[in-house]
């Protein structure tokens, strides 16, 4: 039997913010893929189905705005959120034309990153694990 | 400095070109007076003549000769004639001796011819001689008076028949005619030449009046041009903002100038003529440094010197002192300069301050940075928590986690407000409705609070370039600050201004020493003042008020006036506060008008 199931990759170079949104995705039933960095990210997109990446904006290897434009050589079409400390980063994103989702001010209110990413892969066609 | 315009001029006027009054000796020259004195003279001969002819020899036919008639009409012609010659050929010398010669002729031919015996020719030989002495000189009366001789001679002889006559002694009466001839041309000649000497004095008088004159009109444009410098001079000293006190070598203050009455609030009038040891307490340190100047011929300068002005206060001031040489180069005085430095102190303590706060405020961001990685863990675990214990005491305890991150949230956001460099738009804005608009927002609040506005809002303000929103958020700062500072039934004043002040030029570097590079223009700024009647800042919390996270209230994070201060440094312009302990405080910022 198959189950739709969507994956959501976090890329998240702290380990207590990725595991609380590891916990929460997880729980409200996504399959859910952690990186440490943003290699760790970019090796992850290659060899697995992503419908959703999370990022943060620093990571210790590479910036958002960096990794971004690697993503969307191979992944025109994937859903990206952001989140970070810094505040009011959302229209330096926007400008770049990097085609940003949603972007998140930490402290990240669970309730409200849950809900994007639930409108986001509404339309979306599952992966089949 | 008078030497040096005076010599010019002397030699300009007496340099070699004095000039020799024209004189006239040797020519004797009648006036119209004299003129017809002689054309008198020759009159009275004329008729004397015809008088003898006729009185002393009645029977004589002779008197109707035709030669006789043709001498007198001869003569009486030569007289006629005398008026219609001009005036420089009467004056002839030689035409003179020439004109007696003819009337002594006339005399002894009219004698000879008429016949006249028996009277004393003499008289009339002897007045002829002398008139004509008196319009020549000593020379020409003596030929005059040897041709007078021998026709007195020749005709004595021929009336007599001897030389010699018994009556009149000839040889008594000759002498006696040379000695009459040489006195009155001596007399002539002196009279001719005390004429010249006046005649000479009177070229020579006028001659210097009209030299005096000349003068007199340089003296007065040098006068006046040396007035005009010493105005341009004392315009110069009075516009140099900086103090110069000026002391002769005998330690007399010479000159005080307005920059050093601006600084020090003594006026020249009271310091002028003092002595160095005379000066006020308060300029002690300027006098001493000034003797020490005289004393040891060397310059000082002396910086972070601190003088007290005539009210007390403290101005700090760079003082240099040189030593005034003459133009030999021997020393004749000491020069002191005094720059006031408060300003350049005042934004010398702003540049180590913002420095020291950007550099702070960057810090700042990263720890807020830091923090919030943390937080984001500790607020999503917190609502875990809570949303998954049963048990009310355990939640609570979790919720209060939660909320507290929420706060801590809100400090750090103030943090990274502090620190973002966000743009300023900048528009034309009217800062009088800016601040009535403001305090009408606030209307609610300081009613509540029993606080009374005032508002004196210049009219005269031009539109100004201002963020609106970013103003405002200063407005709304330093009122909610008044209001906070203030006691029931206080006051809070709103004051606009428009005032002339030290801004920095736009151009400007920035960076480390930007201070020294950047120069500040004298220009005209709108001046907005938040005043309240309120308790006041002490004296040691003046300096630190604005210092990023520094504050008195309870709850605050002490970056309000950091942020006001950086937003209206944005706007190229300054905040600074006035406060009395107990009387209250204002709070005034400074924003330069558009560039034009």
């Amino acid at each position: 039997m198959t189950k739709e199931i969507y994956t959501i990759l976090l890329a998240e170079d702290e380990e207590a913010s990725r595991f609380l949104y590891s916990e929460e995705l997880t729980e409200a039933g996504y399959r859910v893929l952690t990186a440490a960095n943003g290699l760790q990210a970019l090796g992850l997109l290659e060899d697995e189905h992503v419908d959703l990446l999370m990022t943060d904006i620093k990571m210790p290897d590479m910036h958002a705005m960096e990794m971004i434009p690697l993503v969307r050589a191979d992944h025109p079409d994937l859903p990206i959120l952001v989140a970070s400390a810094f505040k009011g980063m959302e229209d330096d994103f926007n400008l770049k034309g990097f085609n940003i989702s949603g972007f998140f001010a930490k402290p990240v209110n669970m309730e409200l990153l849950k809900n994007r990413i639930k409108i986001i892969l509404a339309g979306k066609i599952p992966s089949v694990v | 400095m008078i030497h040096s315009y005076a010599k010019p001029i002397l030699s300009a006027s007496f340099g070699g070109k004095f000039p020799t009054p024209k004189m006239n000796f040797g020519k004797t020259k009648f006036n119209m007076g004299e003129k017809e004195i002689l054309v008198a003279f020759r009159f009275l001969v004329f008729l004397a003549i015809t008088v003898l002819l006729f009185f002393k020899d009645k029977d004589n036919q002779v008197f109707f000769s035709g030669k006789l008639q043709a001498i007198f009409t001869a003569y009486f012609l030569s007289i006629a004639a005398l008026p219609f010659l001009k005036s420089n050929w009467v004056g002839n010398k030689n035409f003179l001796s020439v004109i007696f010669l003819t009337d002594i002729l006339f005399i002894s031919t009219a004698i000879y011819l008429g016949g006249i015996k028996d009277v004393d020719l003499f008289i009339i030989f002897f007045t002829t001689v002398f008139i004509s002495a008196l319009s020549q000189d000593v020379k020409s009366v003596f030929g005059i008076a040897i041709v007078s001789c021998s026709l007195y001679a020749f005709l004595q002889m021929k009336t007599t028949g001897q030389f010699f006559n018994t009556d009149t002694d000839i040889l008594v009466r000759f002498p006696f005619l040379f000695v009459a001839a040489a006195l009155s041309g001596y007399m002539a000649t002196e009279t001719n030449r005390q004429k010249e000497e006046q005649k000479r004095l009177k070229e020579m008088n006028q001659f210097l009046a009209e030299q005096a004159d000349s003068s007199s009109q340089k003296l007065f444009e040098t006068n006046r041009k040396l007035k005009s410098l010493l105005e341009y001079h004392h315009c110069v000293l009075a516009s140099i903002k900086t103090g110069i006190i000026v002391v002769q070598k005998d330690g007399k203050v010479r000159t005080f100038n307005a920059g050093a009455r601006q600084i020090t609030g003594f006026i020249e009038a009271e310091m002028a003529d003092r002595r160095l040891e005379e000066l006020p307490e308060n300029l002690r340190p300027v006098a001493s440094v000034l003797a020490r100047t005289l004393a040891e011929g060397r310059s000082f300068l002396q910086d972070h010197l601190e003088l007290k002005t005539d009210r007390s206060e403290a101005v700090p001031v760079t003082l240099e002192t040189t030593v005034l040489r003459g133009g030999n180069g021997e020393v004749i005085g000491a020069i002191a300069t005094i720059k006031d430095m408060t300003l350049l102190r005042q934004m010398e303590t702003q540049l180590l301050r913002s420095e020291r706060f950007s550099a702070l405020g960057e810090m700042a961001a990263g720890v807020a940075h830091e923090i919030k990685n943390p937080l984001n863990a500790i607020m999503g675990f917190s609502k875990r928590l809570s949303a998954k214990l049963e048990e009310p005491s355990l939640k609570k305890y979790a919720d209060i986690i939660a909320s507290e991150v929420v706060r801590m949230d809100g400090i750090v956001n103030d943090v990274l407000d502090y620190s973002r460099t966000d743009k300023i738009h900048k528009e034309p804005s009217d800062v009088n409705q800016l601040v009535a608009e403001t305090a009408a927002f606030l209307n609610e609040k300081t009613e509540s609070a029993e606080i009374l506005v005032e508002s004196a809002l210049s009219p005269l303000l031009p539109k100004i370039p201002l963020d609106i929103p970013k103003v405002r958020q200063v407005l709304l700062n330093l009122i909610l600050n008044a209001v906070q500072a203030t006691a029931p039934g206080g006051k809070l004043f709103l004051k606009t201004r428009l005032i002339e002040g030290l801004v920095p030029e736009a151009v400007g570097g920035k960076g480390e020493g930007a201070l020294f590079q950047q120069l500040f223009l004298q220009q005209k700024m709108v001046a907005v003042s938040v005043g309240d009647s309120g308790c006041g800042i002490p004296r040691e919390n003046l300096s630190k008020l604005f210092h990023p996270f520094f504050t008195t209230k309870i709850t605050g994070t002490g970056l309000g006036l950091s942020i006001c201060q950086k937003i209206i440094a944005s706007h190229g312009g300054t905040l600074d506060v006035e406060s009395e302990l107990g009387k209250g405080s204002t709070f005034t910022f400074y924003l330069p008008l558009a560039e034009e």
